[in-house]
């Protein structure tokens, strides 16, 4: 019952959120002279970098006396990258983008208001919070930190102190920023686009695709419910303002990878979206990836386990780093093992596919993060045979207390021809790459085998059942077992908290500063989905459990969720 | 009655987004107040990788300060942060007999690496640890401190000071300026 309703309420919050749609700002872009570009870019790293033109930081006070460099601490920090701002706890650093500074600032009531009368040709006599500011009265906000009212801007607010020419770039970057309407977008309607690659099967592909039409089909339905009576005051009150049509393109890449920028080129000059909800491929999400940096597309968590491990890069949001994230946690969680005299002799037998170079690559970069140099790596092509025989003579030749196999299905196989033996070191597999194989390992290695599961245990993942089948409405034909249709409703979920916070903003930034900002989500799959500033990788976790004796084995936790 | 529960469930969430318009910060004062706390029995790790037993690390005879912060923080962590670099910077050559502590409030994010970078960032000089750990021990610690917030993008500015002479901590909350900072850590016993 408890579920049920837990369901229905699902529901309704994903109609209620397609409800909640809100005006894009009309805008008027200022550009400079003939060194526009260059104040842009003069401007874009003062307001990101906190970098002067002259290359030097951008200095100012906090209470009169504490210092702020800004190359530690600059404007984009509190700001937001899109300038619509953000609010931390009881401080709101208000935005501070060309169309939000230079009109008045209204309380957010009075603003929907105003624009919804003034597409009605209708002027409403409201009073500001402040006016607009001109160019003196900013800059006298950024220097002495005096509202355009006279009134003393927020503590927390820098004096900043620079001359007039970088106060002349700075504004001139702020009256640009977040202010053209991106591709995709129209009054009336939001253009979106997924993405699915030829190697998918076609079950994988119903079950993304279902859910995503289900998102168009009661964005949809919002035409219908506006002639229902019980709903007209609230849609005549809203009027368009709130109320955009929303459309998703399947965009299919077919062959080589190194072909799919091409076709993705294309595919995005023909219709240019405002960002690609999910997608999916089996192969690595790099070419993907690069093209939304290039045209600067959010891209919201794809399905795919091959993502891209940046630091820095900005439009991509990831459930997570997949098989990645595997081989980081099992080389965190060794190095915080080690307590033997002579250290801990780590080989690493890595299958030369894209999922066992991720593993390797997580594993390695994290083990040697740690200060650790002594590992040996033995990679296996394609085609080279992974049995007992081979593991035994690998394990003979490099004596290693702990052996790592990232491989496929040829682990389970070359497991068992070993089991017998005596004097095996500990090994560590991947529950993702051997998938239900794990549960068939012999129970004779069952207390030496460490196995990385990036997933909920499955008795704490029956609390989420449900969930995969509240947007595919009973479409599939085959049980979720590759968590598609669920890792859909949470790039779904995610999705509409994000527009629904983006309010009147529909700039690709905005939309993924305000992710960036949304409180921890309990989805299903992931134990949890948590988010931050600039943060691109949501579920941070992965246990280390082991099978423990019996004929039906359960998974047990050797680990928390996440591992230092 | 269902038509009115529908109407109030359409309306909730638009009335949410009215509300959050207008929130601003004033200038006020910090506040300030003398506490006993009973820290919990939790080892975190630093940005070194090191296991840190809590109470080893707060109930010292040094003079301990702690701040709770998050790496990608937008607002409130690089003040109080620049507050911790500021601090360091003032006391100069006394900077050593003040051990500055943050503690995450993200560890699932905050991981040795990442905590590692940011005390770079902000130059931090030794004498200045970022501590992290389980959501549980985190958890924990802030309500030890009566500090804790369910979400991180709520939390606010808090400054505890441990005086080891008196075992008591002196509790600050809101931004103070380097000179208040220096005053209330003097008063402390510096």
């Amino acid at each position: 019952m408890m579920r049920q309703l837990t369901l229905m309420l699902h529901g309704i919050i994903i109609l209620l959120t397609l409800c909640g749609f809100a005006l894009a700002e009309e805008s008027s872009p200022k550009a400079g002279g003939d060194d526009a570009a260059e104040i842009q870019r003069l401007g874009q790293r003062m307001y990101r970098d906190g970098l002067l033109a002259d290359g030097t930081p951008l200095l100012g006070k906090i209470k009169g006396d504490v210092s702020i460099d800004s190359t530690i601490f600059s404007c984009a920090n509190c700001h937001a990258r899109s300038g619509l701002g953000s609010v931390e706890g009881q401080i709101a650093s208000p935005p501070v983008n060309g169309a939000s500074l230079f009109n008045p600032s209204y309380l957010f009531k009075d603003q929907i208001k105003n624009s919804i009368s003034k597409n009605r040709g209708v002027v409403r006599n409201v009073v500001p919070l402040r006016p607009a500011y001109t160019d003196a009265t900013l800059a006298e906000a950024i220097l002495g930190g005096v509202d355009s009212n006279g009134r003393a801007l927020s503590p927390v607010m820098p004096r900043y102190d620079m001359d007039d020419r970088n106060m002349q770039i700075l504004i001139s970057y702020l009256k640009d920023l977040s202010s053209a309407v991106p591709p995709g977008v129209t009054d009336t309607s939001l253009k979106f686009a997924t993405i699915v690659t030829e190697d998918v099967s076609p079950a994988d592909r119903r079950a993304m695709l279902a859910s995503i039409e289900t998102l168009v089909t009661i964005n949809q339905q919002t035409k219908t419910q506006r002639k229902l009576p019980q709903f007209a005051k609230m849609f005549r009150m809203l009027d368009n303002a709130f109320f955009r049509d929303i459309s998703v393109s399947t965009w299919e890449l077919k062959g080589d990878p190194a072909t799919w920028r091409a076709q993705l080129e294309a595919y995005y000059q023909k219709e240019p979206v405002f960002a690609l909800l999910g997608g999916i491929s089996n192969q690595s999400w790099q070419p993907i990836h690069d093209f939304c940096e290039t045209n600067k597309i959010p891209c919201l968590f794809p399905i795919t386990d091959l993502p891209v491990i940046s630091n820095s890069d900005w439009y991509t949001f990831y459930a997570s780093k997949g098989y990645y994230q595997e081989g980081e946690t099992a080389a965190r969680f060794l190095a915080g093992q080690e307590t033997e005299a002579g250290g801990r002799k780590i080989l690493q037998i890595v299958r030369s596919t894209p999922q066992g170079k991720a593993l390797a690559a997580g594993f390695t970069a994290t083990w040697r993060d740690d200060g650790h140099n002594e590992m040996k790596t033995v990679t296996l092509t394609a085609e080279q045979k992974l049995d007992g025989e081979s593991v035994k003579e690998l394990l003979h030749q490099h004596q290693p207390t702990t052996v790592i196999i990232w491989s496929g299905e040829d682990v389970l196989p070359a497991l068992t021809e070993i089991a017998a033996e005596t004097d095996l070191p500990g090994m560590v597999v991947s529950s993702r790459y051997m998938g239900s194989d794990v549960m068939s390992i012999p129970e004779a290695l069952r207390s030496k085998v460490l196995i990385t599961l990036p997933f909920r245990p499955p008795e704490a993942e029956a609390g989420f059942a449900g969930y995969a089948d509240i947007l595919s409405f009973g479409k599939l034909k085959q049980p979720d077992t590759k968590r598609v249709a669920s890792r859909t409703f949470s790039m779904i979920h995610i999705f509409l908290l994000g527009l629904k916070e983006i309010k009147q903003n529909f700039y690709r930034d905005t939309l993924l500063d305000v992710i960036g900002m949304i409180p921890d989500q309990y989805l299903p799959d992931f134990v949890r989905y948590s988010f931050g500033p600039g943060q691109r990788y949501a579920s941070k976790g992965c246990f280390i459990v082991q099978l423990d004796q019996g004929e039906a084995p359960r998974l047990i936790k050797k680990s928390d969720w996440v591992v230092y | 009655m269902k038509t009115s529960l529908i109407t109030l469930l359409l309306v909730a969430p638009l009335t949410l987004i009215f509300m959050t318009a207008g929130v601003r910060a004033e200038d006020k004062p910090y506040g300030r107040s003398v506490e006993k706390y009973t820290l919990p029995e939790v080892t975190l790790i630093n940005q070194d990788g090191a296991k840190v037993r809590l109470k080893d690390v707060l109930e010292s005879d040094k003079l301990v300060v702690v701040e709770f912060i998050f790496a990608t923080c937008s607002t409130i962590c690089p003040v109080l942060s620049a507050g911790y670099v500021n601090l360091q910077n003032k006391l100069g050559e006394d900077s050593a007999k003040v051990h500055l502590i943050s503690i995450s409030i993200d560890p699932e994010n905050d991981t040795p690496g990442v905590m590692k970078e940011y005390l770079k960032r902000y130059r931090a000089k030794p004498g200045w640890d970022f501590l992290t750990g389980s959501r549980k021990d985190i958890d924990a610690v802030m309500r030890a401190f009566n500090a804790y917030i369910p979400n991180k993008m709520s939390h606010y500015a808090l400054t505890l000071i441990y005086a080891p002479k008196e075992k008591s901590w002196i509790k600050l909350l809101g931004i103070m300026s380097s000179s208040e900072f220096v005053d209330e850590a003097k008063k402390a016993g510096l």
